[in-house]
């Protein structure tokens, strides 16, 4: 273990064990790899930056007072960070609130002039957006994480606390929910 | 290896999209030859590709962030709370002590703060007393008859 760390010092693995020990500079350029990500993820999830950056904050303040829970043999670095963070923007769902509603999405300006095909590209980008905004929190999570991060149905399991079987409903329901809201009117993109 | 037909197939299809590279390995093979056999499920599949490059789009859309990641950390570690939670099973030991020596010295001030079972232990009185105690009338009962 000793010789794992001091030959890769910038490892998850090595770096976790650090932090457990204490240590605070680990502990920053743990919270460097793994900052970016977090934020884009409960961004996506919870449809508003400010919860987000509360979840991360809360998830990175867990990183650093139970870095000793980690087990390196039961997962890596990024997935048990990624189940804390996961927790933590469930646990908000309550206060989750849609931000922008589907029906007046397609009204809404772009905020820039831009050519005729970004401007389509942009109002899609924001009927998505919409679309995503009526799912439940653990549905966008599923997405975010199957879709957006590449993870394995038993890795978004993991990140849930459910099973890849239950996932896969869960996904599969979301996407037939999705199709249906985005095909309602896609006259109008 | 699984029982493949078209059910199934829609069902891995709706679940994992359009993208066979996700669908499970051992069945990926024979869901690719029942799409080019069912064009029902070649129109689901095609559906599926579709919505995936929405879903990609969007979970790799901007959301503006600033990744301030040292700034978030240098909060994390300046929280007293923070340290205060870090594993230190000798804080947990001194609470419960602290808490103990605040209830003992409480009995111990205050007698009748103890439960009353405690107390009865120093005047057990025999059945026969206890008879007695109950229907031997008081001076007042005895006046009144």
């Amino acid at each position: 273990m000793l010789s794992a760390v001091a030959d890769h010092p910038h490892d998850p693995a090595a770096l976790i064990a650090r932090v457990a020990a204490g240590d605070r500079q680990a502990f920053v350029v743990l919270v460097g790899q793994l900052y970016g990500n977090a934020l884009r993820v409960a961004t996506k999830v919870l449809g508003s930056r400010t919860d987000a950056e509360d979840a991360v904050q809360g998830a990175l303040t867990k990183l650093w007072t139970e870095a000793h829970r980690f087990e390196p043999g039961r997962g890596s670095v990024e997935g048990w960070f990624r189940r804390i963070l996961i927790n933590l923007c469930l646990d908000r769902r309550r206060s989750f609130r849609v931000v922008q509603p589907l029906e007046t999405a397609a009204e809404v300006a772009s905020a820039d002039p831009t050519p005729f095909e970004a401007a389509v590209a942009a109002a899609r980008s924001r009927r998505i957006d919409a679309a995503m905004a009526r799912l439940n929190p653990r549905q966008r999570a599923a997405i975010m994480l199957f879709h957006g991060e590449g993870a394995s149905m038993a890795e978004v399991a993991q990140a849930l606390d459910t099973t890849p079987k239950a996932v896969e409903g869960l996904l599969a329901r979301a996407r037939t929910e999705l199709s249906m809201l985005l095909s309602s009117d896609r006259t109008e993109i | 290896m699984t029982t493949m037909d078209a059910n199934r197939a829609a069902d891995i299809i709706a679940s994992y999209g359009g993208d066979a590279a996700r669908w499970p390995d051992d069945e990926r093979a024979e869901m690719l030859q029942l799409i080019a056999q069912h064009p029902t499920l070649a129109a689901q599949h095609a559906a599926a590709a579709r919505l995936d490059g929405m879903l990609s789009a969007w979970a790799a859309g901007s959301v503006g962030v600033d990744s301030d990641a040292a700034a978030a950390a240098t909060r994390v570690l300046a929280m007293p709370v923070a340290q205060h939670r870090r594993g230190t099973p000798w804080r947990w030991w001194a609470g419960t002590g602290v808490a103990a020596a605040i209830a003992l010295g409480v009995v111990l001030v205050n007698p009748a703060a103890s439960p009353p079972h405690v107390v009865a232990a120093h005047h057990q009185i025999s059945d026969d007393q206890a008879f007695a105690m109950v229907f031997t009338p008081t001076l007042d009962e005895d006046n009144s008859i």
